[in-house]
């Protein structure tokens, strides 16, 4: 258990001095090759040298032990701190999202763990995605009864949740006993068959979320 | 109003029958009942599958309720008998599936 952690230490150290602290880079290249029982004591001195992101506005946050510090505290995963600095550590705890000012300005993305830039993005990380779904079937011509595909991709859909497939009938929306779930990247795929001659409008749903219509002409 | 008698005899000579979607089997409605709830109505379809004799409920909307006129179109009895032979074939195709369409066969012969 305890050599575990040391060679982890230690692997962590060396990435560090790879990433541009040259004081320390002799160092650690002989400690590489050093004893086991000479690790401990080096290592503590790179693992040490903490990251820091100056995310504006005089604001700076330190990065120590793999965890980002905001005014003395650790931010947690998917925690969001908004005191008119907002701040908000990605569930995954890799990535973290600033932003200093007000109005329209982008979130500032940042890489925990070099506290590098990852660029900016508009929208706020933690806005609720509004669902929607996509909906495109293999064929739009078959026959009465040949099976075709209606696949497409959901977001702000949970992985697991049940879509299922509509058709206009008579002016009515009727629920198809065709269902399926949508995947982990937010896809799914649907085997439909089609009884009822002449053009169908389908629409895939999920709850109250619609998607777009489309036709399909059986023949 | 007709009486759901009358609406079973109208739909009868359209829905009774053996039906081939072309899968290599039929599906034969021997009979069916009509039954009205408010401005809805199901129409219950005995059906000879390959694999035995099935209650096949199917459910309609209000919108086919004026089934129940008088005069009912010609349009709307045609258009009822072909949901209803649809949703038979749906119901044989996906009672294996979807618990929603496996609840509408009742098992007659055991």
């Amino acid at each position: 258990m305890t050599s575990t952690h040391r060679r982890s230490t230690l692997r962590t150290a060396t990435v560090s001095v790879l990433a541009g602290t040259a004081l320390l880079a002799p160092a650690a290249a002989a400690l590489a090759s050093a004893p086991a029982a000479e690790r401990p004591a080096a290592v503590r001195t790179v693992a040490a040298k903490p990251v820091k992101i100056d995310i504006g506005a005089g604001v700076t946050v330190t990065v120590k032990d793999g965890k980002p510090y905001y005014n003395g505290k650790a931010l947690k995963p998917g925690q969001i701190v908004d005191d008119g600095i907002y701040l908000h550590l990605s569930a995954d705890g890799k990535r973290l999202y600033s932003k200093t000012q007000g109005g329209g300005t982008p979130y500032a993305i940042w890489d925990v763990k070099t506290g590098k830039s990852l660029g900016t993005q508009k929208n706020s990380p933690t806005a609720p995605v509004k669902a929607a779904l996509t909906a495109k079937p293999s064929a739009t011509s078959v026959k009465a009864w040949q099976e075709l595909r209606v696949s497409g991709k959901a977001t702000g859909i949970k992985a697991g949740t049940k879509v299922g497939l509509q058709q206009k009938q008579r002016g009515a929306w009727k629920t198809l006993p065709a269902s399926t779930t949508v995947n982990k990247s937010g896809a799914y795929s649907l085997r439909v068959k089609l009884g009822l001659k002449g053009k169908n409008e389908l629409r895939i749903k999920s709850g109250a979320t619609l998607s777009p219509v489309f036709t399909v002409t059986v023949r | 109003m007709l009486t759901v008698e009358e609406v079973r005899d109208l739909l009868a000579p359209r829905v009774v029958g053996a039906w081939d979607q072309g899968g290599g089997f039929t599906l034969e409605v021997v009979d069916l009942e009509v039954v009205q709830r408010g401005r809805q109505f199901s129409v219950y379809l005995e059906v000879v599958a390959p694999d035995g004799r099935w209650l096949v409920r199917c459910d309609r909307g209000s919108g086919e309720s004026h089934l129940f006129n008088p005069c009912p179109p010609e349009t709307l009895l045609a258009w009822v008998a072909t949901a209803l032979r649809i949703e038979m074939f749906e119901w044989w195709e996906t009672k294996g599936a979807e618990r929603r369409t496996a609840k509408q066969g009742v098992r007659l012969d055991g």
